[in-house]
């Protein structure tokens, strides 16, 4: 046995045993130390258990800021070093035994890998987790609530966000899901004072919980149809039995799409996203409605395109479809008459889940970059979006309404300006990364031959300027009302100027030089 | 050996359909939860017989039941921050029904 | 190879940027004006490396087109088999060198001459960024390398021209013209942009069908190497509409008529802008696209002629419209307007390196004229009005005597530039063998007449404002007793552009019948691949420049071999071949013709400015009103710019007002806002009827997942279900 072993080892899987290869996983592990410093130091920092003593918020958010600006350059070292490894710039690490096609012998495939779209969504969580740190400390202080943990928990669930994207392995998805789920359950309940903070945690929990049921169990079911739950085992299975794939691997395949697709946001799974939107502390929601964007799309696409591109029938394609046009249209519907910004960028995530979506089922070569191209977009703009929301929001309340926004151009200019830009983004104007966003992902769409779907797409996000622009003319055009609670624009910290720089202007840099991340997006197209 | 597999996993089946009915009548957000562990641990079942169903004498597989044992830590992680949640939530009321909870609507 | 040329964009980007952000700040005029100065004389230092090092590198036929790369500006892949790839490349071709040397050159001493100009006004550095980002499109202009970077370039320079237009926006006028220039440039905009789009369509179609994957349609480089190939399969119509539309846009751009409109206006700006945009860099931009794309304007003969009676009847019209103007800025628009309409009737002719090398003299001795003119202004405090001022020379003579040198630089007096670029464009016109050929004669005579007339309201505005008994207002004379002469940041860009417009046009070109034999014609010889036609093109085959490709015929392309050495020969400008001979020859020869030719506008024009000289001197005085009574109805419809903005505005304005208004109400109001609004309300009443499904209860959340789920499942089952039911 142990003979067979070694000798399936020197057949050619040696490299996917190299320890060094761990180097790759750079961001993770740095993160990870992070994570453990913070514990340790905030443990044994106190003097008697209590909330007083601990960590400083300073310190905390140091520590997370710089182990993440450190990950974001280990991430960048590994995104060359990966070419020039000799067996491509795909990484396998933690091989696992698999049942091989002929069932005869066994082979090795590993449960994660390491490639460029791995280091990509790395990058982006990077950048997420540093700007919603920058913005943490005055959101806390102005809330007079002393939260370090907050800190260890963000480095948690970006870890989460981190691992879920490499994972090629129903279980180490579901384990990277729970990782990157948890601590945000806890994050969003942040102010155990603050009533709608509780509500919002709660009902994440529940439906979350609720939600990963299913999930476990249709990988319970697709464990027993192919024996092994690494994508290479599942994606073999399916293509053995192609034209009949068992009912019961089609259920499997549906109860885990229904846990991926609630995690994203998409209709009808979508109803816990407006409410838990609104409901998290606003930087809180900004990390959620980013990161977990980012990172389970990423992790959808690779299933979508490494999992089940052998599935016949396709009908998990049609299901899909259907659940991103209702996203798109129930999204827009809802947001036409929200007065509240926070609830407004909610369902407009909804609409924008129905797009990416669009791009991941096209299932094209190309569209894994499309979806990453539309994410970066997405995320700068959202998070920059929701980062003035916080600057903005008047005291004792974390949100921002429609009427309160009247005047904002005469009270606060700048801001008036980043907002905009990043609103137009989100509404695909051009000149702006939604505007090329939405672009290369519909063109994947089309080339998929879902054209009917994308002219739908295409009107919806023309719906979509409706409620945009609603903002946008309240701030310019519409006088504010005397004696209404209007916002009192403070002073910006320099931890929001300059994240807003960094969103707003890599905005309008992508917008205007795509290229610039489209070709280095060309090293991540995934292959099947 | 493969009806107890059948059977098992018939059963893993009912009581993943029992949870979601639980989760969906009850009112009471820890009875709620305990539901949705007979969720998971429906999907235990089903992996370890299935384990069974796939299990190879030359190479003793066990990945059906590392699975399960996995699943049993994220879900004892879950209670842990489920609980804590709803303590924090009890906090100020005497009663917990989640029909009270909807301040955040529409 | 030519990466640091880049240098030449940035420097001016640089200087727009910090005057644009730091410039209210700094709060200092001095130093906005001169940093706004510093980077132009860098940017005119990078030309001038780029220009030796071009030089010295002897690059021959194809290679003298050299790309610049920058980055990647648009590339997308998948919607065709043969991806759209843009870069942001610079060319570097004779052609964009000529024009980038004299555009930074006399961009830097107009940027010297506004640090005094405006040194009054509060919005200097607001100037100084407009004007700094005006020369960076400008060159992007000229230097890019494909269609797209041109367009840039091309819409970049319109809007620095219309913020500086209405540069003092508070007066309602300014704003006004500013408005006029850029709606009009609209109109040729829209014939570019086709134009293009049929080039890119063309050339696209032919690259695809040869399996030509390198090639891009968009990239000036493919387009020129391959345009005889393109060209001679493409319908005579096609290449009839695309140059016809190519040259809408630069009637647009380049003022002629019927767009020639805005340029008078323009001169709502202040007086530099006057001087750089509207007379020495960025109307020539139409001819520089006429040059640069000048294989589809030969292809067709008809086009050609189109463009040379465009350009002759504008050349004409504004120089009629100049001789009754009193308004000294107003004087040197339509003169304007009338150079380039000769530069046009050049091109026409296929003669494209003389237009180019009238628009490096007109470069000059224009932009030392508004130049002057704008001293005049500044030392009469404001004062346009030619009637009312008369005996300056005195006071300024710097000033008089530059502006005396370009007035009979323009007019065309040997040995100044204008003589050898006006009568080079007369004799191409003269020479040019075409079916057009009789009709070339009435161009000649017009042309001929035209330059009469310049020399006339040239003679005219100069001794008017210079000479004579003084007529300033009282007023004028109250406050300020008499003009004073402007100090040296102003006067010295005046005496270098005096210098260049007595010495420009014999550096670049003498005629055969003075070297007595071959002609010396130093820029043909640079332009050749560029501006030398069709043919010039065919050199690159030859690889060995101009005059070894008339030679050694062999070197051509074997099927055009014929053609290339004819072509060579156009492209030395005044071939002597017997299909060369003027329309008709005088003193027996082509040579003694020329020369005749040549004698008699130079004494046609000395006349001219005699006689000028002699009515608007000595006890001249516009208020007896002597030519409006000795020419009536004919001054009149001069003076009245042949009514052409009256008749705009009643035919097109009034109508199209009238249309667009009944059109708001009966499209916009009922038909789209009804439609809008229709569907906005619809979507907002359906948004509000399913609002209520988002109750809040977390278990009508989970029954909805519980229904997506079902579903979901369903939907993946659909086939083994309706599989099993069968």
């Amino acid at each position: 046995m142990i003979l067979a072993l070694q000798s399936t080892l020197e057949a050619g899987h040696l490299q996917a045993l190299d320890r060094s290869l761990m180097i790759a996983l750079a961001p993770v592990v740095i993160l990870t130390i992070a994570v453990l410093v913070l514990l340790l130091v905030d443990y044994f920092g106190r003097k008697h258990p209590g909330p007083q003593g601990g960590i400083s918020l300073q310190n905390a958010s140091t520590i997370t800021i710089a182990s993440t600006v450190l990950a974001l350059l280990g991430t960048l070292g590994t995104w060359g070093w990966l070419n020039t490894l000799p067996n491509g710039p795909s990484q396998g690490l933690f091989p696992s035994m698999i049942p091989s096609a002929s069932a005869a012998r066994w082979d090795f495939a590993p449960a994660f890998v390491v490639d460029h779209f791995f280091l990509f969504v790395c990058l982006l969580v990077c950048v997420v987790v540093i700007i919603t740190s920058l913005n943490f400390i005055p959101f806390l202080q102005r809330k007079e609530r002393y939260h370090a943990e907050l800190f260890p928990l963000l480095l948690l669930s970006a870890i989460g966000m981190m691992l879920i994207t490499g994972s090629r392995d129903l279980i180490t998805t579901f384990m990277s899901l729970e990782l990157l789920s948890l601590p945000l359950y806890v994050m969003c309940g942040l102010n155990d004072k603050n009533r709608l903070n509780k509500e919002s945690s709660l009902k994440y929990f529940l439906m979350g919980a609720f939600a990963s049921g299913f999930f476990v169990f249709g990988a319970a079911l697709i464990y027993g149809m192919a024996g092994h739950l690494n994508y290479t085992v599942i994606q073999n299975m399916i293509a053995e039995t192609a034209q009949s794939v068992d009912p019961v691997m089609l259920i499997g395949i549906g109860l885990v799409g229904v846990g991926i697709a609630f995690k994203l946001g998409m209709v009808p799974f979508h109803a816990w996203v407006p409410d838990v939107y609104q409901g998290a502390p606003t930087p809180v929601t900004a990390f959620m409605a980013t990161g977990v964007k980012v990172a389970m799309f990423a992790a959808a696409t690779r299933i979508v395109l490494e999992c089940l591109p052998g599935l016949q029938a396709e009908l998990w394609r049609d299901a899909l479809v259907l659940f991103a046009c209702l996203s798109m249209l129930v999204g827009n519907l809802f947001a036409l008459h929200q007065m509240s910004a926070k609830r407004l960028l909610a369902f407009s995530a909804i609409a924008h889940t129905g797009y990416l979506a669009l791009g991941m089922v096209s299932g094209t070569p190309a569209s894994g970059s499309a979806v990453l191209f539309y994410l970066a977009g997405y995320t700068f703009a959202s998070l920059g979006a929701f980062l003035l929301i916080t600057w903005m929001a008047p005291d004792g309340q974390d949100d921002v309404f429609l009427d309160q926004m009247h005047e904002l151009w005469q009270k606060a200019p700048k801001a008036a300006i980043c907002l905009t830009i990043l609103l137009l983004s989100m509404g695909g104007f051009p000149l702006t990364a939604g505007f090329f966003g939405k672009f290369v992902v519909f063109k994947e769409a089309w080339l998929a031959g879902l054209s009917s779907i994308v002219i739908f797409a295409l009107l919806n996000s023309a719906v979509s300027f409706y409620y945009y622009l609603r903002f946008v003319i309240a701030m310019y055009m519409t006088p504010a009302v005397p004696g209404e609670a209007s916002l009192n624009p403070r002073q910006m910290p320099g931890g929001y100027v300059f994240s807003m720089v960094m969103t707003v202007g890599l905005t309008i840099i992508l917008g205007v030089l795509p290229q610039l991340l489209l070709g280095a997006l060309d090293l991540t197209n995934l292959g099947s | 050996m493969i009806d107890m597999v059948v059977n098992s996993v018939w059963l893993a089946g009912l009581m993943f359909a029992i949870g979601t009915l639980g989760v969906m009548i009850h009112r009471h957000p820890v009875i709620i939860f305990m539901c949705i562990e007979l969720m998971l641990n429906a999907a235990n079942l089903a992996l370890v017989a299935f384990n069974r169903h796939h299990f190879s004498p030359a190479w003793r597989t066990m990945d059906g039941q590392i699975y399960a044992f996995l699943i049993i830590v994220i879900a004892a992680a879950e209670v842990a921050v489920g609980l804590a949640i709803i303590v924090a939530l009890f906090k100020h009321r005497t009663r917990v029904d989640i029909d009270e909870i909807n301040f955040l609507k529409r | 190879m030519f990466g640091y040329a880049w240098l030449m964009i940035a420097f001016p980007l640089i200087g727009a940027a910090i005057n644009g952000f730091l410039g209210k700040k700094i709060n200092n005029k001095k130093i906005s004006g001169w940093l706004g100065t510093a980077m132009l004389a860098g940017s005119f230092a990078t030309a001038l490396a780029v220009f030796f090092d071009y030089q010295s590198r002897g690059l021959q036929g194809a290679e003298r087109f050299v790309e610049v790369p920058g980055w990647t500006w648009i590339a997308i892949q998948g919607m065709s088999e043969r991806y759209l790839h843009i870069d942001f490349a610079l060319l570097i071709d004779p052609l964009s060198v000529t024009m980038m040397l004299f555009i930074t050159g006399i961009s830097m001493l107009i940027h010297m001459y506004s640090t005094e100009y405006m040194s009054h006004d509060e919005g200097l550095p607001r100037f100084f960024t407009y004007l700094n980002l005006f020369v960076a499109m400008m060159l992007i202009l000229i230097l890019g390398a494909n269609i797209p970077m041109m367009f840039v370039g091309w819409e970049g320079v319109g809007l620095c021209s219309y913020l500086l237009i209405g540069f003092w926006y508070r007066n309602m006028e300014n704003a006004k013209c500013g408005m006029k220039a850029f709606i009009t440039n609209r109109v040729g905009d829209f014939g570019i942009l086709i134009g293009l789009f049929m080039i890119f369509q063309q050339f696209d179609a032919y690259f695809r069908m040869h399996g030509m994957t390198e090639a891009s349609a968009l990239d000036f480089k493919d387009i020129l190497l391959n345009a005889n190939a393109v060209l001679s399969v493409m319908s005579p119509a096609d290449a009839l509409f695309i140059a016809l539309f190519l040259f809408l846009g630069a009637c647009g751009k380049s003022a002629q008529f019927p767009l020639h409109i805005w340029l008078p206006d323009a001169m709502a700006g202040p007086t530099p802008v006057s001087a750089l945009i509207h007379a020495a860099t960025m109307v020539t931009s139409g001819v520089y696209m006429v040059t640069r794309l000048n294989p589809v304007f030969s292809a067709n003969e008809t086009s050609g002629f189109i463009v040379a009676c465009i350009g002759a009847g504008t050349a004409f019209m504004a120089a009629t419209i100049a001789l009754t103007q009193n308004d000294i800025k107003k004087v040197l628009a339509y003169s304007t307007v009338s150079q380039l309409g000769y530069m046009f009737l050049a091109c026409g002719v296929g003669a494209y390196w003389v237009a180019i090398f009238h628009v490096i003299t007109h470069a000059f001795f224009k932009a030392c004229l508004f130049l002057g003119s704008g001293s005049v202004i500044h030392g009469m405090h404001e004062e346009q009005d030619t009637r009312h001022m008369g005996g300056l020379a005195k006071y300024m003579p710097i000033t008089y005597w530059t502006f005396v040198i370009s007035t009979f630089a323009i007019a065309g007096i040997f040995p100044l530039a204008g003589f050898f670029s006006k009568d080079e464009i007369l004799w191409q016109v003269a020479i040019w063998d075409s079916q057009f050929k009789g009709a070339a004669s009435f161009l000649y005579w017009l042309a001929l007449f035209t330059a009469l007339m310049t020399a006339f309201y040239m003679g005219r505005v100069t001794w008017k404002t210079f000479l004579g008994k003084p007529r300033w207002t009282a007023e004028f004379k109250k406050k300020h007793h008499h003009p004073h002469e402007s100090h040296l940041p102003m006067t010295i860009p005046l005496m270098v552009l005096a210098t260049m417009a007595v010495i420009s046009g014999a550096i670049l070109f003498t005629p055969g019948w003075m070297t007595g034999g071959e002609p010396r014609e130093p820029l043909a010889h640079f332009l050749d691949v560029s501006a030398g036609g069709p043919e010039g093109l065919m050199l690159y085959a030859g690889g060995t420049g101009a005059m070894d490709a008339q030679i050694h015929g062999e070197h051509a392309e074997p099927a055009h071999g014929e053609d290339a050495g004819h072509g060579a020969e156009e492209a030395q400008g005044d071939g002597h071949a017997a299909h060369h001979e003027p329309f008709m020859l005088l003193g027996g020869s082509v040579t003694s013709t020329e020369m005749i030719m040549a004698f008699g506008s130079v004494l046609i024009a000395l006349i001219m400015l005699i006689l000028s000289n002699r009515r608007y001197t000595g006890d001249y005085d516009p208020k007896k009103k002597a030519a409006q009574k000795a020419f009536g109805p004919l001054y009149a419809f001069s003076y009245n710019k042949w009514y052409i903005d009256e008749i705009y505005n009643n035919i097109l304005v009034r109508p199209g007002v009238w249309l667009s208004s009944k059109a708001w109400q009966i499209f916009d109001v009922r038909l789209i806002d009804g439609i809008v609004n229709g569907v906005a309300k619809v979507l907002g009443a359906l948004g509000e009827l399913i609002r209520p499904v988002q109750t809040g209860f977390v278990r009508n959340y989970m029954l909805y997942l519980l229904a997506g789920a079902v579903m979901f499942m369903l939907i993946n089952m659909w086939s083994y279900l309706l599989g099993g039911a069968s």
